[in-house]
């Protein structure tokens, strides 16, 4: 094996690592906010909304990511929008991790007990309230481990990027596969950074944890 | 008692009773769960709700403060309607959540549960309403939650989460919660039914000594004994009617309604009600 | 667009949704042979089994399987191994696979109530017999649902195999989008098949778990 070979390409593979954070970073950000969207929409007391919101769900649940990035890239200019690579990842990794995301905050919501609505009801808070210091706190603590986890699927699925040729890590070591002949280094390479990253997520996420403990009554 | 938990002057003799229940009714779907039920509790009155499980008995405590709606009827707090305005031309409209809210403040509810907020520990639990829902100030709320948790013997724990106590200490915890917003009115729900045996004493003393200060109480109970040395008034309740309502003594000792007089036999031979 | 293009349209398509059932198929039956044997390792296993086991698990559940593809489809050859395209992917997307579906079946297996290994034993049933007669059929009802979910992903994954040259649903949908000009709704239409058989998946996956929960 040739790891000098490795060496002297360890800064053009640490930049492609770079934007794999950057990607699966930006990606984060927008599912958790579009998370909160598609949570409320489900939730909704207004069948219109939840149908929405469910429907969004089921087809960014059941159609491929790599699907996703190429109608945003590749369709969306023919209708005149035209999207960087960059962009259309991050777009479609956000829409469909929202899906996954507000599932999961939906489910953190109701499995709180609805006895802690009514018990925060009878002290005299108003809804909105019951819901920000007694509900979402608790349910808070309850989406920390599998949203680490969509964090960690998130991260292995910004290698698709490299799809539309967004200069990640994976991208990066396609690129010195042409230059070289090391194919097996290379990737054991990118596969072992690809690991680094996902234990960094699953070691924050056993802290994290830690720090809050899920506690129950009762 | 060393702390005034309630905010109004407490008077055994007020003319206008601070609770008035007045053919209330409620149907879930087809079945009629309240029926007609007119009740009055006075300032100091300390009101048991006994009879056989599915009597409604809850159901009419969750009126007062309105975690359940009725449908007929009007119960009035103070002379102020719980839950909904009735127009002058008859029909009803439900109050603004802002309202419903504020009535809530002024009444505290127990659970059978304890239904104690698990992410906060003990003194926060006590803490969290009175500030988030009267924007009081730190210091003070502190202060008064210490002496209520004093006061239910549990002061060594204000830094405890709830999964640490016990089913008893839990609940005394959460009488103390419900009092930290000084209610006029305390509901307590078959407080003591989710509680180990050995566990129950400690609960029913607390209530016993709260009676004693003079707090109004509505309690839903199948502890016959504690109702009959709490209560200034005890009403039976069956199939969603109520039936018979009395002073302990004429409710235990001569019931008048053959149902209540069924129930208290069964409750004599020692049936598990 | 013509009807007759339509038509012949929708064929080529179902013919790269043909191969990417093929391929999923094929992932499916490796990831499930060596995931139940995993599981297996991870619960029952000696110490060092029972620790390659888990280590294989983190591995495979930590690394993207689009480099798993690349790297093993661009290296094999290099070590002198020669294989086709579609027994690649069929191998690489089986043994990643296989990764969750241990974790799958870890869980339906430890959710087997001990009583029925006591029952078993008093029986007298060997440990063998006891495991692929009492355990294994408790285990394989409750797997059912998470084990449809891993199909899906596995499904919807089989689409990677066009970023290295495989021919399939993905594939079939660009062509037709080259050919045609018609790129939107070439890979709508891509989208569509992934989502009847995504779907009907996810539908077939729900039904059982509720059907499972009255039980």
């Amino acid at each position: 094996m040739d790891f000098a070979f490795i060496k002297t390409n360890a800064p053009f593979l640490l930049d492609g690592a770079t934007m794999t954070v950057a990607l699966a970073l930006g990606a984060l950000i927008g599912a958790t906010a579009g998370g909160a969207v598609v949570a409320a929409l489900t939730m909704s007391r207004l069948a219109p909304l939840r149908w929405l919101g469910l429907a969004f769900v089921e087809v960014m649940r059941n159609t491929p990511i790599l699907v996703q990035i190429f109608v945003l890239y590749f369709g969306m200019p023919t209708l005149g929008l035209t999207l960087s690579a960059f962009a259309s990842a991050v777009l479609a990794m956000s829409l469909q991790n929202s899906a996954y995301v507000g599932e999961i905050y939906r489910a953190g919501l109701e499995s709180i007990h609805p006895r802690q609505r009514e018990a925060a009801l009878a002290l005299g808070m108003m809804p909105g309230q019951a819901l920000r210091t007694i509900l979402l706190p608790q349910a808070l603590r309850r989406v920390l481990p599998p949203l680490g986890n969509q964090f960690i699927i998130i991260i292995k699925d910004t290698s698709v990027a490299s799809t539309i040729a967004v200069a990640e890590l994976t991208q990066a070591g396609k690129l010195l596969l042409d230059r070289s002949a090391a194919p097996y280094e290379t990737f054991t390479t990118v596969a072992l950074m690809y690991l680094g990253m996902s234990a960094a997520v699953a070691g924050l996420l056993k802290v994290a944890e830690f720090r809050f403990p899920v506690r129950v009554s009762q | 008692m060393s702390e005034p938990v309630s905010s109004e002057p407490v008077s055994r003799t007020t003319d206008t009773p601070l609770v008035v229940i007045d053919r209330v009714g409620k149907s879930f779907g087809r079945v009629e769960v309240l029926k007609d039920v007119s009740l009055t509790v006075a300032a100091g009155d300390v009101l048991s709700l006994i009879g056989p499980s599915g009597s409604g008995k809850t159901t009419l405590l969750r009126c007062v403060n309105y975690l359940e709606s009725y449908e007929r009827g009007l119960i009035t707090i103070a002379g102020e309607s719980v839950g909904v305005d009735i127009r002058p031309d008859g029909s009803r409209r439900r109050k603004a959540d802002r309202e419903i809210a504020a009535l809530r403040a002024q009444v505290g509810m127990v659970f059978q549960h304890y239904n104690l907020f698990p992410h906060l520990d003990v003194l926060e639990n006590l803490t969290v309403a009175p500030r988030r829902v009267r924007n009081e100030a730190d210091a003070p709320v502190r202060e008064r939650a210490m002496a209520l948790l004093e006061r239910v013997g549990l002061a060594d724990k204000r830094n405890r989460y709830p999964s640490e106590l016990s089913g008893g200490q839990q609940q005394r915890v959460a009488i103390a919660r419900a009092l930290t917003m000084q209610p006029r009115l305390l509901l307590l729900d078959e407080v003591t039914s989710a509680l180990d045996p050995e566990l129950v004493g400690e609960v029913l003393d607390v209530i016993l000594s709260l009676a004693g200060d003079g707090i109004t109480m509505m309690i839903v109970t199948h502890e016959m004994a504690f109702a009959r040395e709490v209560s200034t008034s005890v009403a039976f309740m069956a199939d969603g009617v109520l039936i018979e309502k009395g002073p302990p003594g004429a409710i235990f000792d001569a019931p008048r309604h053959e149902r209540l007089c069924s129930f208290m036999q069964r409750y004599r031979s020692g049936h598990r009600l | 667009m013509t009807g007759a293009m339509l038509l012949s349209t929708g064929q080529y398509l179902a013919r790269g949704a043909v191969v990417t059932v093929g391929l999923s198929l094929g992932m499916i039956t490796v990831a499930t042979c060596f995931g139940l044997m995993l599981a297996v390792l991870r619960l029952y296993g000696v110490g060092p089994l029972r620790l390659a086991a888990a280590v294989y698990g983190l591995i495979a559940r930590g690394v993207p399987l689009l480099v798993l593809l690349i790297g093993s489809y661009f290296s094999l050859p290099y070590l002198g191994i020669d294989l086709p395209l579609w027994l690649v992917v069929v191998l690489v997307g089986g043994l990643y696979f296989a990764a969750y579906m241990a974790e799958v079946f870890r869980a339906a297996l430890a959710a087997v109530p001990r009583t029925q290994w006591d029952a078993g034993r008093a029986l007298g049933m060997r440990r063998l017999q006891l495991f692929t007669i009492v355990i294994l059929p408790q285990a394989s009802r409750l797997s059912i649902p998470p084990f449809l979910n891993v199909v899906l992903v596995a499904v919807k994954n089989t689409s990677l195999v066009s970023a290295i040259g495989g021919w399939e649903l993905v594939a079939a949908g660009r062509e037709i989008g080259e050919r045609t000009m018609e790129i939107l709704p070439a890979y709508l239409a891509v989208a569509a098949f992934y989502f009847v058989i995504c779907f009907t998946l996810s539908q077939i996956a729900r039904h059982i778990e509720k059907k499972m929960r009255h039980v």
